[in-house]
């Protein structure tokens, strides 16, 4: 039966890139801002978890990175959605509300 | 790839270990990691980190790269790709050669007995050096699997230095044993030439 932790991992790293893309959605956002709220949210345990999950989203042409000035001067690369990257948040978002429902119902709904 | 950094030097340390220990991965994926760690330290400093600190929190560089490369490949780095194989060719045509020149016929020699006629015996390469030339013959064999048992940047630097023994041997001992060992040398400087499929290819 699949419920071992790795399991668990692949489940929270396929949410959290929709949660990434989700992020990215308003504005354009460099690294360590991302990796700040993800761990506000509880969504990674390690900010360096973030950078594998951004250049596999980059490679899957959801998200592209650019370097930028930041206030200080200094080059910092930041990431944004792309149209892939819009499109694939918006079916998650169509599916996870109905998805979330059946898990929780099935689970009991005890919550 | 920035070009202008201004990291202390662990930061720099740091990243570059990243870097080494991310060979397995695709060169464009490999950028994209460590340019992303190299803004996120420099941000970090930026905002008032302390370089410790900062890497601290990212944790040691070798479970860093180890936890990257998972991400990217779950059920762990292909060892066997075309190179890979072709270097097994490799290794099994020297083993090949080795057996065939330790039972082949090599030498003839014309002994005449007393009542004038001819005897020809024919003696193999071991027979006439002795047992320990199996060593000599067993070298190549064992240059040949070296590339076998390493991965990543070592493994590549590695097969060009076996290829070029390989070649060397064969063009040394050119007229004698060398030559049973040119279909394998052949073999081995292919596979330099053959690309690993990277991971995350074609995806």
């Amino acid at each position: 039966m699949v419920t071992d932790a790795r399991s668990l991992t692949n489940l929270r790293r396929g949410l959290v890139e929709f949660c990434v893309l989700a992020l990215l959605e308003t504005e354009p956002t460099y690294g360590l801002a991302l990796a700040r709220r993800l761990q506000e949210d509880q969504l990674v345990a390690g900010e360096s978890t973030l950078y594998p999950l951004l250049a596999r989203l980059r490679s899957s042409g959801l998200v592209e990175s650019e370097w930028r000035e930041s206030p200080t001067g200094r080059p910092r690369k930041y990431y944004a959605i792309t149209d892939s990257g819009r499109d694939a948040v918006a079916t998650f978002r169509l599916s996870w509300v109905s998805l979330r429902n059946a898990v929780d119902h099935t689970l009991g709904g005890n919550s | 790839m920035i070009k202008d950094s201004r990291l202390p030097g662990k930061a720099d340390k740091w990243l570059h270990t990243v870097q080494a220990r991310l060979a397995d991965l695709d060169p464009g994926q490999r950028e994209e990691l460590v340019d992303g760690f190299r803004s996120h330290i420099q941000e970090s400093i930026d905002a008032g980190g302390d370089v410790d600190a900062v890497l601290a929190e990212l944790g040691s560089p070798g479970a860093v790269a180890a936890d990257a490369l998972k991400a990217e490949t779950p059920g762990g780095p292909r060892y066997l790709n075309a190179k890979r194989v072709l270097q097994i060719v490799g290794v099994v045509l020297t083993v090949a050669a080795a057996a065939v020149m330790s039972v082949l016929p090599s030498f003839e020699s014309v002994t005449t007995d007393s009542s004038g006629h001819e005897k020809i015996e024919t003696q193999t390469l071991l027979e006439v050096q002795g047992i320990a030339f199996l060593i000599v013959l067993l070298i190549p064999v064992l240059v040949a699997a070296v590339p076998l048992f390493l991965r990543g940047r070592a493994w590549q630097v590695t097969s060009i230095v076996v290829a070029a023994a390989l070649a060397l041997f064969v063009i040394l001992g050119a007229l004698s044993i060398g030559r049973f060992y040119l279909p394998a040398a052949i073999i081995e400087i292919v596979a330099i030439f053959v690309p690993v499929r990277r991971h995350n290819q074609e995806r």
